[in-house]
């Protein structure tokens, strides 16, 4: 439990007093399809709240309104629940936009808003029980929101406001900023990395146009900004110096890395139904395999390990099969076409795009170690998660990779083949080092809690809630 | 053009406009609200379709063309308010005999609070503020000189001011009559509905301080002498006024020196640089200056002592319209203009148009077009786009049909030929072979070859050594040919003396002073989008715009979200086309308000608005009229070194951030954005006025007045 000494005991939730802290969740609520990222970290935080401090407040940016909006418990607690149904990595999302049944909802939030206060609240409460479509904006709401002038929002002055969400496509910080000016609540932000600013290319174009913007109202808007590594630390800082706008105070989370139970010991994780559930997982997890976890985009650098198996092969090696595990992203579709069409890693390189926890609980243990060539990254989840099973990483040394991997992982320049090929040749000749580089792992790697990491954002946002001054533009 | 009928004077604060207002009361008589710089504008030439010309841009023009369009039907007796026309009596008696000439007259030294009032006002930037009282006493006197010097000056209408608006409502009527109007009832019954008031609030407004000085200057006695009637002229009343001058005269030493003794810093500050100021070098200086100098000797100030015969003709010569000025040249152009006209000198404008940028109604009858086929627009075989100005200055000498059509348009005698930067030299050198044209005066804006040399440079390397030289030859024999030589800039002024010629004198560019009306700053609020914004006035001549980005950076993040910076004018569109496809182009866009080509009101609201201005510019050369108006706002101004050529002197003043380009110019926008509004001392608050148009075209009118008049002496 928080120290709750400066927050105001709030029984009535239907009011709040000075020094609320409020928590976005506006990502979470959009997101219906497995959990990653961004996502995670306000899922996990939302769960600590729901279960550890009953006066801290939710919130979203309402985008009709243009304004921050109060969000019920019970409508956080739904959703997340709701995105826990979901296998990590399978694509597919629920379909619950039927303008029929939205309409539905409308119709009886009308009616229930008519009967009074008591029933306003009662369609509160039914809110998260009525489908619904926030995911995109609709044209007419995008319109909306440059013609309609701001609502009130529920911030005040003393009160902290905590995001952690994908801000430079859900929320509107500048119209944060002119409300913080007259309102003069703080604001808590925070730094994922800064890849969309350093290696444009390497994101898709509309984030690429969103993302200096996002950047630069952050750092006017945020009276603490926290960073998921020193990597993204020192890039924020470096990139608001280079935008010219201020740079507001930073400090270090570290998120978690702990796996549920659930994920790490899926109740349907008995091997004869997970050869049996999917084919294709069970071909690839046949033979010796070294396995990559993570989104397919460009930035994940795929490629890399596709020439370095291609050319290993070609020279005669003796290797094991390598398995990619993601979602397909963006900017692969030549790769996958290759991957698909090249004969020569016929039956060597597999690609599995929908794989449930159990599955992919068994590929941790199945493989031999595994790969994470990324280009660049803020932090490094993927690695620890290896970890977590046990498994040694071969690993790009690229932004926060070596501060998130420590001594446990070997890293290597994610441009260099030829450092690739050769350490793949060297482990496939070498199980005995990978067994002894596994077993390190085994016995050295700590993982930090999600429960940790919430209680720390959480103390930041205390912290921030008893600074009397905040910083002005 | 029928004459001036009458003017209206008075020491300032003595209630001119109110006597200007009862006056338009009347059905056939039109009364301009201080529509003309000085008395010699609102000559023969200039009444009554002076107060429909859009191009006379006074901070009143506007009142003045809406009123004259509304009686215009009904008037037939015209004429303006100007608190400053007595300065100018003699001449105007000299120019315009029949002039009927009132002047209000508030007793008591009533003035002397409204005075001290204005100057305490930190928001009225038309106020110098260490203008207090006193200075009005110091105009009193010279007033005093004026309606005493009858034989120069003329028939003077004196007006009791309490008798007319608080004790003795006819008087208006015998006002209209002597003017020359006919009955109208309903001018009467509105002057005592609305103006006239039986209970003066203003008669207790005496100060302390006024008392002394009154006593002792025998102000009292004179008045008492003179206004036994409410109604009467200085001819009546010369004796008296002879009386009292003599009395100033010997008492004044004495009595403004104990004054000046015991004045506040601002005042004092004030009057010592006064000379700059209206008040004392142009008009209090000639009379009342003698009584302050201990040895008493007479100054002699050629400016003053010339009177330029009216009706001489002057041919001003540009590439570009004037009807409707927007960019900075032709803002210059059109002031030169007015100057002029103010000196009684007939003007006639041409210019030799391209057509693309100037739709037609921008231009002025007498302007020839610079077609975009004619194949002078071709420089060696090359078209030139940035050289538009060089090649049609060729085209309107060496295409006959335009030339002819120039000649056509020119007076048969030509005194003058003005010479608006060196393009239409040729021109001028034709018509001073078929008209043997007088003077040539060359005013330069910019050291043409240096700034041509920038753009030529970039864009057409290979044929800018050819055009730079012919160019240089041009600016050469412009410099050469010309009686009279203007740069706008010290370094100008040194670059143009290699050419040789006359010595080249200075004419630096200013600004008018404007005033936003309650529906455009309204207007403007609105659509600029921003909680606080920092303005760039500027026009599409490539150095406005080339180095915006070079200046400001791709990275708009030192502004906050709210903040923006709005670009008017012609580089609006230039600096849009520039940001496409730039790194944090959505970043950029968020921060920056492109709202093109602005109509001077708008322009007038956005400047009152701006939190700051903002000054990027790295090239070019002569001096921008955008500096000179971002000064005068008071406003905080950002600006490279190269931005305030020119204006050099101002530069320490505590509004101005130098900056270098770049972060360093990023971080003192951001500054000043966030900043609280400037803390002008009254010390620098006086300094402003000398940034307008009256002040910086002084020493060129002066010039040209002398050098008219010494042309006529010459047999």
């Amino acid at each position: 439990m928080i120290d709750g000494s400066l927050l105001d005991s709030a029984s009535d939730t239907a009011s709040h007093t000075a020094g609320t802290i409020w928590v976005d969740m506006t990502t979470l609520l959009r997101w219906r399809r497995p959990v990653v990222g961004v996502v995670r970290v306000e899922q996990q935080l939302a769960r600590w709240i729901l279960a550890h401090d009953e006066r801290v407040r939710f919130c979203r940016y309402d985008q009709a309104t243009r304004t921050v909006v109060d969000v019920d418990r019970q409508q956080v607690a739904a959703h997340a629940a709701f995105l826990e149904q979901f296998g990590r990595t399978a694509p597919h999302a629920p379909k619950v936009k039927k303008p029929k049944a939205k309409k539905q909802r409308n119709a009886l939030s009308k009616i229930l808003r008519r009967i009074g206060k008591a029933a306003g609240r009662a369609a509160k409460m039914l809110e998260p029980l009525l489908p619904r479509d926030k995911t995109n904006a609709s044209a007419s709401l995008r319109a909306a929101q440059n013609t309609a002038p701001p609502s009130p929002s529920p911030l005040r002055n003393g009160d902290v406001y905590v995001s952690l969400g994908s801000d430079w496509s859900d929320n509107d910080l500048g119209q944060l900023y002119e409300r913080k000016q007259r309102d003069g609540f703080k604001v808590l932000g925070a730094c994922y990395d800064m890849i969309p600013m350093m290696f444009p290319h390497l994101t898709l174009p509309d984030t690429e146009r969103q993302f200096p913007k996002h950047v630069a109202d952050l750092a006017w808007v945020a009276d603490h900004v926290l960073c998921i590594s020193r990597c993204s630390q020192k890039d924020f800082i470096e990139t608001t110096t280079r935008l010219q706008s201020p740079t507001p105070d930073t400090s270090l989370i570290r998120l978690g890395s702990d796996l549920s139970q659930a994920t790490r010991h899926p109740a349907s994780a008995a091997q004869d139904e997970w050869t049996g559930g999917n084919n294709a997982v069970a071909d690839a997890a046949a033979s010796p395999f070294v396995l990559f976890v993570s989104t397919m985009e460009r930035r994940k650098n795929h490629e890399v390990l596709y020439r370095a198996w291609v050319r290993l092969i070609e020279a005669g090696c003796v290797i094991p099969n390598l398995v990619f595990v993601g979602m397909r992203g963006w900017g692969v579709e030549d790769l996958l076409s290759d991957l698909a069409r090249d004969r020569r890693i016929y039956g060597r390189i597999h690609v599995l795009q929908t794989v449930s926890d159990a599955e992919l609980a068994m590929l941790y243990d199945r493989c031999l170690y595994t790969v994470y060539p990324s280009l660049y990254e803020g932090w490094g989840l993927p690695v620890l998660e290896s970890f977590e099973f046990g498994k040694f990483c071969l690993c790009s040394n690229a932004g926060s990779l070596p501060e998130a991997g420590g001594d446990l992982a070997e890293y290597l320049d994610p441009w260099d083949l030829n450092a690739w090929v050769e350490r793949i040749r060297y482990f496939a000749g070498h199980p005995d080092e990978i067994e002894k580089r596994n077993q390190m792992v085994a016995q050295l790697f700590r993982s930090h809690s999600w429960h940790d990491t919430s209680q720390s954002i959480m103390l930041k946002a205390q912290e921030l809630a008893r600074t009397d001054s905040r910083r002005m533009a | 053009m029928p004459p001036p009928h009458f003017v209206v004077m008075g020491v300032p604060r003595s209630g001119t406009s109110a006597l200007a207002d009862a006056l338009n009361l009347h059905r056939e008589i039109m009364c301009g609200a201080e529509h003309f710089d000085g008395l010699k504008n609102a000559s023969k030439a200039d009444l009554p379709a002076a107060f429909e010309d859009p191009g006379n841009t006074r901070p009143l023009g506007d009142k003045t063309r809406a009123l004259y369009l509304e009686k215009k039907s009904t008037a037939r007796l015209f004429g303006d308010k100007n608190p400053w026309y007595y300065h100018d009596l003699p001449d105007l008696t000299l120019a315009v005999p029949a002039c009927r000439k009132v002047c209000i007259y508030r007793r008591k030294l009533g003035f002397w609070r409204s005075w001290d009032a204005r100057a305490a006002n930190k928001n009225d930037l038309h106020w110098a503020r260490g203008q207090t009282g006193f200075f009005g006493l110091l105009e009193l006197i010279c007033l005093l000189n004026r309606l005493a010097d009858v034989h120069r000056s003329g028939e003077v209408l004196m007006i009791d001011y309490e008798a007319l608006f608080f004790e003795e409502p006819s008087i208006i009527q015998r006002l209209y009559a002597y003017l020359g109007a006919g009955p109208d009832e309903d001018a009467v019954v509105a002057f005592k509905d609305r103006i006239f008031s039986p209970v003066d609030k203003s008669r207790d407004h005496v100060v302390d301080e006024a008392c002394a000085v009154y006593d002792q200057l025998g102000l009292a006695e004179m008045e008492a002498r003179i206004f036994v009637r409410p109604f009467l002229t200085n001819l009546e009343a010369a004796g008296i006024l002879r009386d009292c001058c003599e009395a100033i005269r010997s008492l004044a030493p004495t009595v403004i020196r104990e004054q000046i003794s015991t004045m506040r810093e601002a005042e004092l500050q004030y009057f010592r640089e006064s000379r700059r100021m209206r008040v004392t070098l142009r008009h209090f200086g000639i009379k009342t200056g003698p009584l302050l100098r201990p040895d008493n000797k007479p100054r002699t100030s050629p400016q003053h002592q010339v009177i330029t015969p009216s009706g001489r003709n002057v041919v001003f010569l540009t590439t570009y319209p004037l009807a409707a000025p927007r960019h900075g040249g032709q803002i210059r152009s059109a002031q030169l203009v007015a100057a002029l006209r103010r000196l009684g000198l007939n003007v006639v404008t041409i210019a030799c148009v391209d057509p693309h940028p100037y739709p037609a109604g921008e231009w002025g009858p007498n302007d020839v077009a610079f077609p975009s086929e004619s194949p002078l627009r071709v420089f060696n075989g090359t078209p030139i786009p940035f050289a538009g100005d060089y090649m049609s200055g060729v085209h309107a000498a060496k295409d006959e049909p335009t030339y002819q059509r120039i000649l056509a348009a020119v007076p048969a005698q030509i005194d003058l030929l003005f010479l608006e930067q060196p393009w239409m030299l040729p021109v001028a050198q034709r018509l001073r072979r078929d008209r043997g044209a007088g003077l040539l005066v060359y005013d330069s804006q910019n050291d043409e070859s240096a700034l041509k040399a920038t753009i030529l440079r970039k864009f057409h390397p290979r044929v800018a050594d050819a055009l730079l030289d012919a160019i240089g030859r041009l600016e050469r024999a412009a410099c050469r040919e010309a009686d009279l030589v203007f740069a706008v800039n010290a370094s100008d002024q040194a670059a143009l003396s290699h050419h040789g010629g006359v010595p080249v004198q200075l004419a630096p560019n200013g600004v008018e002073p404007w005033e936003a009306k309650a529906a455009d700053l309204e207007k403007w609020r609105r659509q600029t989008e921003a909680s606080a914004f920092a303005l760039y006035v500027a026009s599409a001549h490539p150095p406005n715009y080339l180095s915006f980005f070079e200046v400001l950076t791709d990275s708009f993040g030192f502004l906050a979200p709210g903040q923006a910076i709005v670009v008017a004018g012609g580089a609006s569109d230039e600096i849009g086309r520039l940001l496409k496809g730039r790194q944090h182009e959505a970043l950029s866009r968020s921060r920056l308000r492109l709202v093109g080509v602005v109509d001077p009101d708008d322009l007038a609201a956005m400047k009152q608005l701006a939190q700051a201005f903002v000054l990027p510019i790295l090239d070019g050369s002569g001096s921008n009229l955008k500096t000179a108006e971002a000064l005068f706002s008071g406003k905080w101004v950002v600006g490279t070194p190269t931005a305030f050529r020119g204006f050099e002197r101002f530069t320490s003043m505590p509004h101005v951030m130098v900056a270098e380009p770049g972060r360093d110019f990023c971080m003192a926008v951001r500054a000043a954005m966030s900043a609280p509004p400037p803390g002008l001392t009254a010390q620098d608050r006086q300094r402003l006025p000398e940034l307008t148009w009256q002040e910086t075209l002084e020493p060129m009118t002066a010039a040209i007045r002398a050098e008219l008049s010494n042309s006529a002496a010459r047999p």
